[in-house]
């Protein structure tokens, strides 16, 4: 501790050959790598070892035609920004080599990439000053103009006119002031008001080049473990999210909901409308954290379990209950067969109840003859997909489950308001009742059943809990039904607690909250001026 | 189609018309809507049904099972579940099962279950002395009670003896445990609140400049002198306090776990103990019954897994009839002029619109602006306005009862103002022309007739929005629910009501136990029993708006004719 200082001097003969002179030199954090600018326009990236030679791994390209005048690296010492001799600059970052056969990579895995290039100066740059809070860098030049710019976002945020060629520049510690010296001796002092830096239209809906990925895309990952993280604030991923959640619960309720109100307003009989009414109004009562709670603790288990079972649902339901009945109708039993036209619908929900159970049981047999008993392990192999417990079918459901009845009391009501008249003259005219249903009832109601749809949407979009609790909430972008997603909503509920009143992550989230609010807005009104005009068009009837 | 039938027509007038492939295909479809809508009702029918077995089971005293494997070793714990194992099956392609024990004793083995491959299973009892021991803390014990200590005498040897003397000192035991808690919450708590007032005085005369002046110095003396005096008072229960515990701690027994390892335990940290292969059926419905007290009435212990809800359930109350006293006068008077004064043009459809779009907006949105217009802006102007000698620490300016109810008053507004314009639709004409001819103003009409008349409608509004803010989870969590609430917002304590404190709910306890829970498996039980406890308020309340809306209906109905 209180030992003398020793100064080891120890000279490194660096080959630089026919890479031109260098001209400007970065060593990083851990004292293992060093790049070196050349006057060819050249960066170049070596290997340095306590014991042994300075080995290069890769020379790369960086200001074509001139030579690299400064380097440096910018917060997090992921990323170095480079300025040229013509003004240029660029900030390039280490990016794993993907392949080996990728040409102009390093010989350790690891390829300098130019991830952003900014408006270049007008006259050499002199010198680049990073920011100690964010990914924000000052670069300065000859002609005496400095600039402020934000690696992230590729923006240039500001310009400061300085007259004179600076010599030094340097930041505030909070980031919020700059000052510069020029060659005259004249000290430069600015005063920065720049809260948000990282944000613009391209970082919020656009693909970005974030450091160490190896090419641009769309990423929520708003903070990280270190504070020199580069937030990732695309909402992309999260509106794809929303709209994949919504898209399979609309698949799952639009059919059951618009059919079922059809069959309840239509072809039911009075006695049995009312209970069903008023119990598909309690559906809609059911929190929705009871729906979340269900899917994302039992039934996500439970479909992972009988996965194919549960895909072979739709087909063997329908097919068994239809067929079911209609086949005990035929039964040339006529007591039987009073009993069962008396009580149809009762008929067709114990035969539903046979086939799930048919279906339940037949599950693993599809999968031991077509999946090799591990449908998982197929999916993987033949579509590259991995199953995730808490996947959108599960959420599917839940959603489903909260939008039929939404849907279907709208439908309902759209599908009794239709003049009895127009159904009787069409009786009358020998259509049967599923015609009489399909080719008048339907049309009639048609802008009922579209803001039912716009209704369910809405609701389906805003939906937080239940995507919370039965999606694996990871903000992937992707299609597939046996993943998960993040939504919109699920995100501003994981999130918001933690964010800071009025910083960046924060003012996303509302960003993201208006966002639902427009959709949601949006898809309203337009279902209740669709519904306005159905009322007039009834009413001329 | 229309022309083939018509020309088709003729033919019906045939004893047994034959039956067209349309026709079939119509029945088919018309069976298919059918279905569309049994599945739908089968799947409510399911859910409840599944929430209400898994509730009502939860607390059913299931028997302990003394399972021997094949390499000797015992387990002793309560059958959970039982499942095939995946890709695992014997020569006749029937898979093997396995079975997930409960084993309980979590500070001995560190994991409270165990999966034990049915194969392996050579002898399975269930040994009558075999006692399920529910503690404060760690889970349940599995186990025989070897020895009961007292300070007067020592019962060991004889599990047969040493379990009735530990029944027989149980319930002296929970009173020694109360009183204990009564001191710590009730007396130490009423001294660290009026410390803690003494304390915030003093910083507001600092902040205020008062304690230059001669009586601002002589109020800090007396502060001072009061916190003297609480100090020695709490000097005076400490002491009180620890005589009290020492005394407890010589209760004590000692449990033996299967594996032979012992376990020594003040008698007053158990909650509950009973022989499960022993109970007849009134002491399962004991038992049960006992527990479900517990959980109605009783604290949650364990990070939320065990014991009460008690305080979730009064949050949830609280804050349900906080918003119905912030949405009621709201939405009826948005309504009445909605309906009773404003003149029928574009800008009241605009509103219409508006209001209808007000309901499909998420209700996280909702959540959203509560957060930064009521806690953030309106706390926060109210903290620096009225509690400057508390910041940094938020009073009004974070999470708040009041700000999560006028959250949800915002949220369900259009519920009571549809319903109360509804009902105020539905009171004839005739009435209002009557009491108009009888010489009343407008305003005496709608107060002493119109309203009276719809007071059914409206009320069946204000409960639909009740149940539609119990069961609203997602604006709660961010605007004031947390998973553990240790004063609840009403107390003896001036000023009664503290409409700043965070608080539990029953939704939001359903996402923390079954989601966030350290040990998600062993407090399932408790969701379960949460979910029915939830949809059961939910379903009742929306039972009683419908059975209200139908009567009122049907009486319309009959005044119109």
């Amino acid at each position: 501790m209180i030992g003398s200082v020793r100064q080891i001097q120890d000279s490194l003969a660096v080959p630089m050959a026919e890479l031109g002179h260098p001209t400007a030199v970065l060593i990083n954090e851990a004292g293992t790598q060093l790049v070196v600018g050349t006057d060819h326009g050249l960066l170049t990236r070596w290997r340095l070892r306590a014991d042994g030679p300075v080995e290069l791994l890769e020379t790369v390209p960086a200001v074509p035609g001139g030579s690299v005048s400064v380097v440096e690296y910018l917060l997090g010492n992921r990323s170095v920004a480079i300025g040229g001799d013509d003004g240029s600059i660029a900030t390039w970052s280490l990016v794993r080599e993907e392949s080996a056969g990728h040409t102009g990579g390093g010989t350790d895995g690891w390829r300098l990439t130019r991830i952003h290039r900014f408006a270049p100066h007008g006259a050499t740059v002199t010198l680049i000053n990073a920011s100690p809070r964010d990914k924000g860098f000052i670069t300065a030049s000859r002609d005496g103009i400095a600039r402020l710019h934000f690696m992230t976002s590729e923006r240039t945020l500001a310009e400061f006119p300085l007259g004179e060629t600076p010599v030094a520049a340097d930041f505030a510690p909070k980031a919020n002031g700059a000052v510069f010296i020029d060659q005259t001796g004249r000290l430069h002092h600015w005063l920065i008001y720049n809260p948000h830096p990282e944000i613009s239209w391209r970082a919020l809906f656009g693909k970005i080049w974030y450091e160490g990925y190896p090419q641009p895309a769309y990423v929520w990952q708003s903070t990280g473990g270190t504070d020199d993280f580069e937030s990732k604030f695309s909402l992309v991923p999260l509106i794809a999210g929303t709209l994949k959640g919504t898209f399979y619960a609309l698949l799952f309720a639009i059919p059951l909901s618009i059919f079922g109100a059809l069959y309840c307003s239509q072809f039911l009989e009075k006695r049995l409308r009312n209970a069903i009414k008023s119990s598909i109004e309690l559906m809609a009562a059911l929190p929705s954290v009871v729906l979340g709670f269900v899917a994302g603790v039992v039934l996500a288990p439970l479909v992972q379990t009988r996965i194919v079972s549960v895909l072979a649902l739709p087909l063997i339901v329908p097919l068994i209950s239809v067929g079911g009945s209609q086949l005990l109708l035929r039964l040339p039993i006529p007591s039987i067969q009073g009993a069962l036209r008396r009580h149809e619908f009762w008929t067709l929900v114990a035969w539903i109840v046979v086939g799930v159970w048919i279906a339940w049981g037949l599950g693993p047999w599809i999968d031991q003859v077509f999946f090799q008993g591990d449908f998982e392990h197929w999916l993987l192999q033949t579509t590259g997909t991995r199953y995730d417990q808490r996947n959108s079918l599960v959420v599917g459901w839940a959603m489903g489950f909260a939008v039929i009845p939404l849907i279907f009391t709208i439908c309902e009501d759209a599908f009794s308001a239709v003049p009895r008249h127009l159904i009787g003259a069409s009786l009358a005219c020998g259509a049967s009742l599923w015609q009489t249903a399909w080719h008048i009832v339907m049309p009639a109601a048609g802008s009922g059943v579209f803001s039912a749809i716009m209704v369910g949407f809405g609701r389906a979009v805003g939906e937080t809990m239940i995507v919370l609790m039965a999606t694996g909430n990871t903000p992937v972008l992707d299609w597939s039904i046996f993943n998960g997603f993040r939504a919109l909503s699920a995100n501003i509920a994981v999130e918001i607690p933690e964010a800071p009143y009025g910083g960046t992550l924060y003012r996303v989230l509302f960003v993201a909250a208006l966002l639902l609010f427009a959709m949601t807005s949006l898809v309203n009104t337009t279902a209740e001026l669709v519904r306005l005009r159905l009322r007039r068009q009834l009413r001329g009837l | 189609m229309d022309a083939a039938t018509l020309l088709d027509a003729p033919t019906i007038a045939r004893p047994r018309p034959r039956m067209h492939l349309h026709h079939v295909l119509g029945q088919l479809s018309i069976d298919l809507t059918g279905c569309a809508l049994g599945i739908a009702l089968l799947m409510i029918a399911g859910l409840i049904g599944l929430v209400m077995a898994r509730g009502l089971g939860a607390f059913w005293p299931a028997p302990l099972w003394d399972v021997t494997l094949e390499d000797g070793s015992r387990d002793l714990g309560l059958v959970h579940s039982h499942e095939p194992i995946p890709h695992d099956v014997d020569a006749q392609g029937t898979p093997h099962g396995r079975t997930l024990f409960r084993i309980g004793n979590r500070d001995l083995y560190g994991s409270d279950f165990v999966w034990v491959k049915d194969q392996q299973i050579v002898k399975r009892v269930r040994p009558p002395e075999a006692a399920v021991i529910e503690r404060l803390e760690w889970g349940p014990f599995y186990g025989v009670v070897s020895e009961v200590k007292t300070p007067t005498i020592t019962i060991a040897g004889d599990a047969e003896k040493a379990w009735k003397a530990l029944t027989r000192h149980l319930p002296d035991a929970h009173r020694r445990r109360r009183a204990i808690r009564r001191i710590e919450r009730g007396a130490i708590g009423d001294i660290n609140a009026a410390m803690e007032r003494h304390r915030l005085a003093m910083r507001r005369l600092e902040l205020g400049g008062g304690t230059e002046t001669p009586q601002g110095q002589a109020q800090l003396t007396q502060h001072r002198q009061a916190l003297a005096d609480l100090e020695a008072r709490y000097a005076r229960i400490a002491e009180d306090l620890r005589s009290r515990q020492a005394e407890d701690q010589q209760y004590r027994v000692v449990l033996r776990a299967i594996d032979g390892r012992a376990k020594e335990l003040r008698i007053s940290a158990l909650v509950r103990v009973h022989q499960p292969n022993q109970l007849s059926w009134l002491g399962r419905i004991a038992v049960y019954a006992d527990r479900l007290r517990e959980f109605l009435f009783e604290q949650p212990r364990e990070a939320n897994a065990e014991g009460g809800v008690a305080p979730a359930i009064f949050g949830t109350v609280m804050m349900t009839l906080l918003m119905s006293v912030a949405v009621v006068p709201l939405g009826v008077l948005a309504a009445l002029y909605l309906h009773e004064y404003a003149k029928q043009g574009w800008l009241v459809s605009g509103v219409r619109i508006a209001v209808n779009n007000l309901a499909g907006v998420p209700s996280i949105v909702f959540g959203v602006f509560g957060l930064g217009f009521f806690c953030y802006l309106i706390g926060g102007t109210i903290d620096q306005l009225w509690f400057p000698e508390r910041l940094p620490t938020p009073t009004f300016g974070g999470g708040a009862i009041l700000w999560a109810s006028l959250t949800l008053a915002l949220l369900t507004v259009p519920v009571v103002i549809v319903a109360t314009e509804e009902a105020l639709a539905a009171v004839p004409n005739g009435l209002r022309e009557a009491s108009f001819a009888c010489g009343a103003t407008k305003c005496q009409t709608i107060w002493h007739i119109v309203l009276p008349a719809a007071v059914p409608g409206i009320l069946t509004g204000a409960i639909l929005a009740m149940a539609r803010g119990a069961g609203e989870v997602a604006p709660l969590m961010i605007t004031g629910v947390v998973k553990l609430a240790p004063e609840l917002p009403i107390d003896y304590l001036a000023p009664f009501l503290h409409l700043e404190r965070k608080f539990m709910h029953l939704g939001f306890h359903i996402y923390d136990v079954g989601f966030q829970s350290p040990n998600v498996e062993a407090s399932k039980a408790m969701v379960y029993m949460t979910t029915l406890l939830l949809l059961g308020i939910v379903v009742c309340l929306n039972f009683t708006a419908m059975q209200i809306r139908g009567r009122l209906r049907r009486r319309f109905r009959g005044a119109e004719v």
